[in-house]
């Protein structure tokens, strides 16, 4: 499978501390890959670096095998990362179906020759609206596509980053721990989804605290702590790996 | 010459530096641009001079009062229309809006009572003058500049000291948090109103001692500046906004000086457009770190 | 009772819009007197600085407090460009936009580091510097003094002298404004801009420029105003800096802060109130801005997001057809 993500050595430094100490990992093309650890080891610091938010003190982003390293996170997410973030940020004074369509901007964008034809534009805005809401229909959201996106529950509204993250079209999706702060059920429909994502063909990336989550859904797991890698492997190697068990699972079990 | 220009630039700047304070401060807790308190500032200066002309009071009794009065006009600013939209909620655009329409109120109603004529006003503290090689100081400067430092002392100890002063912090990180800490944020923002309102009193009838002279537009005419010396410091930091005003100030009289005295604002300005440019912050402003 | 109003506004549209352009079409033959004529002109063009600020301020979210230095520019590039230079109207015009656009843009270069009230207070001295050069470039300018005897708007080799064809000029205007930003909002930059507004951070993973669209928004924004000034100088034949202040550019976003952010109504609203206001209280002379003032904080109180902030037409419009559809379903149903 061809390599989606790669990154080489990066080291994320802030003022003396070391956020990030030398990770190199790579997502391939279909996987689901998890990123664990416990808290502040580094994990969204690390998504900020993949997706342009910090330029990486040292070391390499690729995609796709071309080098990103520095480039501006809209750049990345044309180029084809998308994100969710931690505590969602949804646009708070727009619908629910106009936060997807703020998604559908990379998809949108016309060349200087298409924008001269007339009516073009607002072809391409109303076939986006359509996929917009063939996408809100696959999220269960349809029916409330025209309420205001941060008036709907938690659960939904994580639904809608992941949603609007889909719109791009991305050849990686990376969710910042998606299940933080849902109750039982939400967890489960969520799992759901992302099942149904990956089955679709989507590329994942995710970070999760959740332990049964990332167990079930990925394939492979990195596992941070205090800003290296300690581990990685499948979910079975990773269960089983003394270091990890020492440094993370230990404390639960 | 070059020494004059720099007293004097540090004399006007340690007046634009006195009103700072007191907006940097109500910045700082509620993260309001007060267009108020320029005119509580015009104000101040006026009700001194109706006390100790009108009546023909002592003029540093009259001058106490004036700064009690100011102080609960500031008071009362908040209590009666930024309170209530705190209440509610509201948008902080709409607190500035209503500062403005405040400041309306209070410049036509000075407008109406007083007329817009300027008026003379002795200076009290007309002790003379020093002579520092060939520059001239006169005593009415040197105490401004002091008065503006000790204020600023005085409430940097006040905020960064005082149990007050940390409510003042919680409140300006959080509100709802502090609220629930047991803070009393309303007596708390009051409180800070009210000291506003007395910086701008001071401010105001040391300006109108120092030019002799007061007039309406006063007010509007340094609003500008206030603005420009607390960002230029950083807004919401006390010694930012005495050290952005004397700066300010130094700048203008060089610029008037040495370049031109009509394009004295534009290029003063503009070179607070570059400052903010490479220092985004402003002087002392603390870099905002974007947390995802 | 705001709310309610706007479902009604939004299910009438179509009749209430051929209404409001009838009355304005119909307007000079119906009103007389030239100072009611002149208010009406100088209402539309508020309404064309409104709606351009509200673009900026209440679309893309930068507030401004320097937006009648766009409306200076404009009035003194066209001033100077018809009396030197003899350029006619629709020139005039044109550079007023493209100058006041070209300031736009280096004003909008500091919005990609500065944020919130630091931009904001930026705005505020931008006006006053550019008011420092009207008041000292004396060639250019003529200083204080400003300049006299403007030669009247023409367009197309007719000069437009009477007050009607100044009304219909302006008309044009504003209805092109409002067009322009009516498709803006409307499009995919006008979503982009939008997310910029509400969460620059997340518009940026969305793919969107940030910076883009921030200076794009900004700019159009400013030649609309340069527009508005381009004909107010040619209008009223005089112009000097104690026109283009700070306070007009207060004036101009209370305009839209009291017809409330991003609603383009509210702003048509909140000029034309915030203009005729005070000449209905020019019978109470010296307290007219006492009045003025306290009825601000009023209106800030009683409703703090301005008249029309909170309503968003196109939402409402959307669930009028969402309510429509679901009662022919259950109609259908009924039937079957």
């Amino acid at each position: 499978m061809p390599e989606v993500l790669a990154t080489e050595h990066v080291i994320q430094r802030f003022g003396g501390l070391d956020a990030l100490k030398d990770i190199s990992m790579h997502v391939d093309e279909g996987e689901v890959v998890g990123v664990i650890g416990p808290n502040g080891a580094g994990k969204t610091t690390l998504f900020n670096c993949i997706t342009g938010m910090y330029r990486p003190t040292e070391g390499r982003v690729r995609m796709l095998g071309t080098d990103i390293t520095g480039w501006r996170p809209y750049r990345i997410t044309a180029h084809g990362f998308a994100r969710t973030f931690q505590n969602i940020r949804l646009f708070q004074k727009m619908t629910v179906l106009d936060n997807v369509m703020v998604g559908m901007h990379v998809q949108t964008r016309l060349s200087l020759a298409q924008r001269v034809i007339p009516g073009k534009a607002k072809k391409v805005m109303r076939q986006a609206e359509a996929e917009a809401e063939e996408l809100l229909k696959l999220f269960g959201l349809y029916d409330v596509r025209y309420e205001m996106a941060t008036s709907l529950p938690y659960g939904d509204q994580r639904k809608v980053e992941i949603c609007r993250a889909l719109a791009i079209h991305p050849k990686l999706l990376l969710l910042d721990e998606p299940a933080a702060g849902m109750n039982e059920i939400e967890t489960e429909d969520l799992m759901n989804l992302v099942h149904k994502l990956r089955d679709m063909g989507n590329t994942i990336l995710l970070i999760e605290h959740d332990m049964k989550f990332v167990m079930n859904i990925c394939d492979r797991l990195y596992v941070l702590n205090d800003g290296a890698l300690i581990a990685e492997g499948t979910p079975e190697q990773v269960r089983t790996n003394p270091v990890v068990i020492e440094a993370y699972l230990g404390k639960d079990e | 010459m070059l020494l004059q220009q720099i007293i004097n630039g540090i004399t006007i700047g340690s007046t634009y530096a006195l009103v700072a304070i007191g907006f940097t401060m109500i910045f700082g807790v509620l993260e309001l641009t007060n267009f108020s308190n320029s005119s509580l500032y015009m104000f101040g200066a006026y009700v001194t001079w109706l006390l100790y002309a009108g009546t023909g009071m002592n003029f540093f009794v009259a001058f106490a009062l004036s700064i009690v009065i100011t102080g609960v006009l500031g008071w009362s600013i908040d209590r009666f229309a930024l309170r209530q939209l705190r209440k509610k909620h509201a948008p902080k655009l709409s607190g500035l809006i209503t500062t403005l329409g405040m400041s309306m109120v209070i410049d036509n109603a000075i407008m109406v009572f007083c007329g817009t004529d300027s008026k003379m006003f002795e200076n009290f503290l007309d002790f003379g003058s020093v002579h520092i090689g060939s520059a001239v100081v006169t005593w009415t400067q040197i105490i401004i500049l002091i008065v503006a430092c000790v204020l600023m002392i005085a409430l940097s100890i006040i905020v960064y000291r005082t149990k007050i002063g940390k409510a003042m912090t919680a409140i300006a990180q959080n509100q709802d948090a502090a609220k629930l800490m047991g803070i009393d944020t309303n007596r708390v923002i009051s409180l800070t109103f009210i000291i506003s309102g007395f910086l701008a009193c001071i401010a105001g009838t040391m300006v109108a001692m120092y030019y002799r002279s007061i007039d309406t537009a006063m007010g509007s005419s340094i609003g500008t500046k206030i603005f420009a010396s607390a960002i230029l410091g950083g807004v919401g930091i006390l010694p930012g906004a005495v050290v952005g005003g004397i700066v300010l100030g130094v700048v203008e009289t060089m610029v008037s000086a040495y370049i031109s005295s009509g394009y004295r604002d534009a290029i003063s300005f503009t070179i607070l457009i570059l400052v903010l440019l490479v220092m985004p912050n402003g002087l002392f402003g603390k870099k905002a770190i974007n947390k995802v | 009772m705001i709310e309610k109003l706007s479902i009604q506004l939004v299910k009438h549209k179509l009749p209430l819009m051929i209404a409001v352009a009838v009355i304005a079409l119909a307007f000079p033959w119906i009103v007389t007197s030239r100072y009611v004529m002149r208010i009406a002109i100088l209402c539309l063009m508020y309404c064309m600085l409104a709606v351009s600020l509200n673009l900026m301020t209440g679309v893309l979210g930068q507030m401004s407090f320097g937006h009648a230095a766009f409306w200076g520019i404009g009035a003194y590039t066209s001033a100077i460009l018809a009396k030197n230079l003899g350029f006619n109207g629709i020139g005039c015009l044109l550079a007023a936009a493209v100058i006041a656009g070209l300031f736009g843009l280096i004003l909008s270069l500091p919005v990609m580091k500065l944020k919130g009230y630091y931009f904001t207070i930026v705005t505020m001295v931008f006006c006053q510097i550019i008011r420092v050069i009207e008041i000292n470039w004396m060639d250019l300018t003529n200083g204080p003094l400003g300049i006299m005897a403007i030669p009247r708007l023409d367009l197309f080799g007719f000069e437009v002298s009477s007050q009607r064809a100044s009304f219909y000029t302006i008309l044009v205007l504003v209805a092109l404004t409002t067009w322009i930003v009516h498709k803006v909002v409307h499009s995919r930059m006008g979503y982009a801009i939008q997310a910029v507004r509400d969460d620059d951070l997340a518009a940026g993973a969305m793919g969107i420029n940030v910076f883009k669209y921030k200076v794009s928004a900004i700019v159009i924004a400013s030649m609309l105003a340069g527009v508005a000034g381009g004909f107010y100088s040619l209008y009223s034949s005089y112009i000097d800096p104690s026109i283009f202040t700070n306070n007009a550019s207060n004036n101009m976003l209370v305009m839209v802060i009291f017809g409330g952010l991003g609603n383009m109504f509210g702003s048509f609203l909140g000029a034309t109130v915030l203009t005729v206001l005070p000449e209905v209280l020019r019978g109470f002379s010296e307290y007219r801005q006492l009045i003025y003032g306290a009825l601000l904080v009023v209106l800030m109180l009683v409703r703090p997001e301005g008249l029309f902030g909170s309503v968003n037409f196109k939402y409402i419009g959307q669930r009028l057809s969402l309510q429509k559809e679901a009662k022919t379903k259950k109609g259908g149903k009924r039937h079957a």
